[in-house]
């Protein structure tokens, strides 16, 4: 227990001691070189501006949380059913697949005033912004995962006679999970960047808003330092999000997925 | 499915394999792949039922593409192939391949179990049929976890638990030891030796160690480079049981150094 406790010491330590100069030197900066709060507002100003609206971050965090973790989860099962689509039948994978490929090449800005007009403003278009940003690494993880498989073991598979239903049920879907989980990462991370471009174009309105509505507010507005909360909201967010998919992804592969030995 | 058969070790004593109809008929087998490699050419090879034959040859000269092509896993494009009388006979035959090829996400029991699974058997006579094979392999204690809580050695030891699930009366062992160190290895040709003895199925053993093949081996059969060809066949008339006492035997050197010689000609 000790020597967890000391590793996770060494480990956060030197991204601690890192993000305490930074924060001293930036001080440091505005206050010597006397810049307008409104232009680069030093990390006290951040830390008061934050503090000072607490409860609305935090609604507003919670709201893009949702979005986001909404439109990841829309993704997850959307990407693994194309995937799965993709390594069944060869003739809509290659009648399909570039189109896929227009959801990661498409700048998501040029799309959005069309979610907005065919969906309107709210939750449901800034989910759909999210699930569009992330679904693309889901496809074609869950298609490589569902195709890319061990000979050895597909042959164990032809020569018990093994039926298509059992070869996809007992070989194919589970050697598949290690590569969605590698996907789930990637797209988890992509849904809240997603959730809070939505939310620039298609949030919410007054009452109720997410991150990405309070960012654009407050750079309206030149509050800076609240714009700096509200991005550093932002940034814990995806941490968070990914933190949690990864865990749970290493916990899942640390299970059954560990590589063989074969010596 | 699961039954087991009457003991089969009274139907044959040591030799007379030859009098009843043979496990398997080569005749004239060659193998060109769509590529125009030819990666076999006109393999005659007779294997007596219960025999236990071993192939040595040199790194890629087909052994492997042979042991595939006769569990049909590969068709062959020259001659015929036939197994205990029948051309398509496959229920009979297992396959050990050179990596263990175990699911990561079964436990050991659940991949000892699943050639009974594909085959639609009956699960309580399995479960127990398993057990006593993951006994016989010396991993009773083992059957709960997982293929990467295990060693390599007794990775192949599932392997080979899995193989004899089906009572096959062939067993196709393609360099199964190949990864494994020497003293492992030796214990697991000790083990292999031993099941063998127990059911005397048939088995067709690939492998580049000349000292496994002759500890193995009714008879050894050596291949020349590709296209794969049978160039030597060479009986190790030593006495059955083997123990671990043949390896130090001058008769067991004598063949080891013969047929070491005549893979060498081959490389």
């Amino acid at each position: 227990m000790a020597a967890r406790a000391s590793a996770l010491v060494r480990s956060a330590l030197p991204p601690l001691t890192l993000f305490l100069t930074v924060a001293a030197l930036w001080h440091g900066a505005t206050a010597i070189l006397n810049i307008p709060a409104f232009v680069l507002p030093g990390p006290a100003d951040v830390a008061r501006e934050a503090f000072a609206n607490g409860a609305r971050l935090v609604s507003a965090t919670g709201l893009t949380a949702v979005a986001a973790l909404s439109g990841f989860c829309a993704s997850l099962v959307i990407g693994c059913l194309i995937g799965f689509a993709f390594s069944q039948w060869p003739l809509v994978r290659s009648s399909c697949y570039p189109y896929a490929i227009f959801l990661q090449t498409v700048p998501i800005v040029a799309i959005a005033p069309l979610i907005i007009i065919w969906f309107g403003t709210g939750l449901q278009s800034v989910i759909l912004v999210a699930f569009i940003v992330s679904l693309f690494p889901m496809i074609t993880n869950a298609t490589a995962g569902l195709t890319t498989l061990d000979r050895d073991l597909l042959a164990l598979f032809r020569l018990y006679h093994a039926s298509r239903w059992q070869t996809l049920t007992k070989l194919r879907l589970p050697a598949a999970v290690p590569f969605v989980i590698a996907g789930a990462k990637t797209s988890s991370g992509l849904s809240v960047i997603g959730a809070i471009v939505g939310e620039f174009f298609a949030g919410y309105g007054a009452e109720r808003y997410g991150l990405g509505y309070l960012i654009t507010l407050t750079s309206g507005q030149l509050k800076t330092a609240y714009l700096f909360s509200a991005v550093l909201c932002s940034t814990a967010l995806g941490l968070v999000m990914f933190g949690a998919i990864s865990a749970i992804g290493n916990a899942v592969l640390n299970r059954w997925f560990r590589h063989q030995t074969h010596g | 499915m699961t039954t087991r058969r009457p003991a089969p070790s009274s139907l044959r004593s040591l030799g007379d394999g030859l009098t009843g109809s043979p496990a398997l008929v080569a005749e004239g087998v060659g193998l060109t792949y769509a590529g125009g490699i030819e990666a076999l050419r006109n393999v005659d090879l007779t294997v007596a039922d219960g025999q236990f034959v071993s192939i040595v040859g040199p790194s890629g000269c087909g052994k492997s593409t042979f042991l595939k092509a006769v569990a049909g896993l590969i068709p062959i494009t020259h001659g015929t192939l036939t197994l205990r009388g029948d051309s398509d006979r496959r229920a009979d035959v297992a396959f050990v391949f050179q990596s263990p090829t175990l699911l990561t996400w079964r436990t050991v029991l659940g991949n000892v179990e699943l050639p009974n699974e594909l085959r639609g058997g009956g699960r309580s006579t399995a479960r127990s049929h398993a057990r006593e094979l993951l006994a016989l392999v010396g991993l009773a204690d083992f059957a709960d976890r997982f293929p990467s809580e295990l060693s390599g050695g007794m990775q192949m030891r599932v392997s080979l638990a899995r193989a004899l699930m089906t009572d096959p009366r062939i067993m196709l062992l393609d360099e199964p030891f190949g990864a494994l160190d020497d003293l492992t290895r030796q214990r697991l040709n000790e083990d292999l030796h031993r099941i063998w003895l127990r059911d005397r199925w048939t088995g067709l053993f690939v492998t580049h160690n000349v000292s496994e093949a002759v500890y193995l081996s009714d008879r050894v059969v050596v291949m020349s480079s590709r296209p794969g060809q049978i160039v030597a066949d060479v009986p190790i008339e030593l006495s059955i049981p083997r123990t671990p006492d043949h390896r130090s035997d001058p008769g067991f050197a004598a063949y080891v150094r013969e047929i070491g010689a005549r893979l060498r000609e081959e490389v």
